[in-house]
């Protein structure tokens, strides 16, 4: 009986996480870089050079950028992604007598100036494809990635019954052995890196909780929109009622650093220049674990305190504490270093469970030089999601620096080449044999991460030496990243390459066995 | 540097636990320890990874120095894994 619930489980681990592996592989991937997303961003704009000195001086700076340059606005908003954040970016929502066309945002950086960074998505792109996907209405997107998240939980319980052996098999990592080496890695990968695997996936659904359990919103709510006001107050500029001056903003912004303890991150101002402003500070994304954030609105003519908006329910701050926990915003250098390991750690569980169900099977075809559809489709939705994706963020970081800087769509055309990038190696991987295919794609996906920071040196004066020099941690950083990656997709290229000059052992011991019969 | 010697006592308590294994003392150390020194090397493991749950919820504070021990003691024990395939590849090809 306990034999059957284990086959059962077995069962189950095995063909959830295949159907939905490819695109928990595209979400782990693009999640994963995402703890660097300022960072990402930061080298894709590479016009944008000072980071803030500290946030009072950095929103009054910006304040007197917009009280120059769109005096006449209803509302200010100036954001800050926190301490690692390259610059500030602006919004403004301009009065009725502005021309329809006139601008509604800008970037601004450390010393207060406007910043002509080209125009890309950046690291927020690949943020938001870990949840939104791309080209599909985010609705359905939130769906079908809450299904692979609900099926990666299933697939992590009914692991954790399939192995047998976690405790004995705790620190097996035998290399070179083929299939045995392929379950060591899925096994140690998965088993010693369990505490954040889980709390991913978990969080991963909590976060989206709303999404798909509106009932005790409706329960309890007119509407959706109720919900969210109340949850997140959002006050729209009340009507003008006749110039004032706007008070100083630093000092606002000092003293609500004081109040909290914590770092500000955003200043929205309503009715700027009139007697009904209102000034509202609010913390910083990475200011505290939870991703629920303080506010505090401040009169914007004396600059007294009107109210505090403190999100301190047991509930709401459970929420948003697994929510921070999940996007590590919060998290220090270290801390934000182990993440991303253990999200690599986690896009190597998926990516070795694929490979796994289709070693495990090849040994086992009636004719291995000619596998069945099925097992074919695998090997090349393999090759596509496991090397494609990568080289299609290659191709993406390529794109920012090769297309035009003036261009108009731009970012939309960088995306465009991520999306071309990753669909060629899919065409690729179904054209060519398998092995050759993994061997080209891997070789391809290498050497396009090694070109990002050579492209970079000769397209900007922010090249891997110049960075080194002056101290900058962050271009220094993913460009040597960059290189690192690179030589991972090498090292494993080189390795398929052997295999396919010299077919591994397995198939060796059966060409024997059938040589032997025919003697 | 805490953050240093919270990867360092973790490493050091995979260590110890991976030695006290009778299946892995040949590989790492080519022989088989007693019985009461397997015992020794399993509780100091589990004092090391201890101590550097205290030593992380004293100095980073117990939320964030909780998954940061989490976070080292994963990778801990995968330099152990490493350490330990690298030794038994040796012993193998030997």
């Amino acid at each position: 009986m306990r034999n059957g619930f284990r086959q059962s489980m077995a069962w189950l681990h095995t063909w959830t996480g295949l159907l939905l592996g490819w695109l928990l592989f595209a979400i782990f991937v693009t999640g994963t870089s995402s703890y660097f997303q300022e960072e990402i961003t930061a080298w894709m704009t590479p016009e944008v050079r000072s980071v803030p000195a500290d946030a009072p001086h950095g929103f009054a700076a910006a304040t007197r950028w917009l009280a120059r340059e769109a005096p006449n606005a209803s509302e200010w908003a100036i954001y800050s992604a926190g301490k690692r954040a390259a610059g500030l970016q602006l919004y403004w929502a301009n009065g009725p007598d502005a021309p329809a066309g006139a601008p509604t945002s800008a970037r601004l950086d450390g010393t207060g100036r406007k910043a002509d960074a080209r125009e890309t998505r950046g690291g927020e792109f690949l943020y938001r494809f870990h949840y939104d996907l791309h080209y599909i209405n985010w609705y359905w997107a939130r769906w079908i990635v809450g299904v692979a998240a609900m099926a990666m939980l299933v697939a992590i319980l009914s692991g954790i019954v399939t192995h047998k052996k976690i405790i004995a098999d705790f620190f097996l990592l035998r290399l070179g052995k083929g299939q045995r080496s392929w379950l060591d890695a899925h096994n140690a990968s998965s088993v010693l890196f369990l505490p954040f695997i889980l709390m991913i996936t978990y969080t991963g659904l909590v976060s989206l909780a709303t999404h798909y359990m509106p009932w005790g919103i409706a329960a309890n709510y007119a509407d959706e929109g109720k919900f969210f006001e109340a949850t997140f107050p959002w006050p729209a500029p009340p009507e003008k009622a006749g110039a004032a001056p706007l008070t100083a903003v630093a000092p606002l912004v000092a003293r609500a650093e004081r109040a909290w303890g914590a770092g500000a991150g955003s200043v929205r101002i309503l009715n700027p220049g009139d007697r009904t402003a209102q000034v509202i500070v609010s913390t910083a994304p990475d200011s505290g674990m939870s991703v629920r954030q303080r506010s505090l609105t401040f009169d914007g003519v004396t600059g007294t305190l009107v109210s505090a908006h403190n999100p301190a329910g047991a509930a709401t701050a459970t929420e948003g504490t697994m929510i921070g926990l999940h996007a590590g915003r919060f998290a220090s250098s270290m801390l934000r270093a182990l993440y991303f390991l253990s999200g690599v750690a986690g896009c190597v569980m998926v990516g070795s469970g694929l490979i796994l169900w289709t070693v495990k099977r090849r040994a086992r075809l009636p004719d291995p030089d000619r596998p069945h559809f099925g097992f074919r489709l695998v090997e090349k939705l393999n090759v596509g999601a496991i090397a494609g994706l990568p080289f299609a963020m290659a191709v993406y970081f390529l794109a920012n620096r090769l297309l035009p800087s003036g261009a108009t769509g731009r970012s939309d055309s960088e995306i465009a080449a991520f999306f071309i990038a990753w669909s060629a190696i899919f065409v690729w991987a179904a054209a060519r044999p398998t092995r050759s295919a993994w061997t080209e794609a891997l070789a391809v996906a290498a050497m396009s991460f090694a070109a990002v920071p050579i492209v970079n040196a000769l397209t900007t004066d922010r090249s891997l030496v110049a960075s080194l020099a002056a101290g900058d941690r962050v271009f220094a950083g993913f460009d040597m990243a960059m290189l690192l990656v690179a030589a991972g997709f090498g090292w494993a290229a080189a390795k398929a390459w052997r295999r396919t000059v010299s077919p591994g052992a397995g198939a060796r011991k059966r060409s024997t066995a059938t040589a032997a019969e025919a003697a | 540097m805490i953050h240093l010697l919270l990867l360092l006592l973790t490493a050091i308590g995979f260590g110890l636990l991976c030695l006290s294994r009778a299946r892995h003392q040949s590989d790492l150390l080519g022989r088989k320890l007693t019985g009461k020194a397997a015992n020794r090397a399993r509780w100091g493991g589990l004092f090391s990874l201890a101590l550097a749950f205290f030593v992380a919820g004293d100095r980073i504070g117990w939320a964030a120095g909780t998954l940061e021990w989490l976070g080292a003691a994963s990778v801990g024990a995968v330099s152990t894994m490493l350490m330990l395939s690298l030794r038994s590849s040796r012993n193998s090809s030997r």
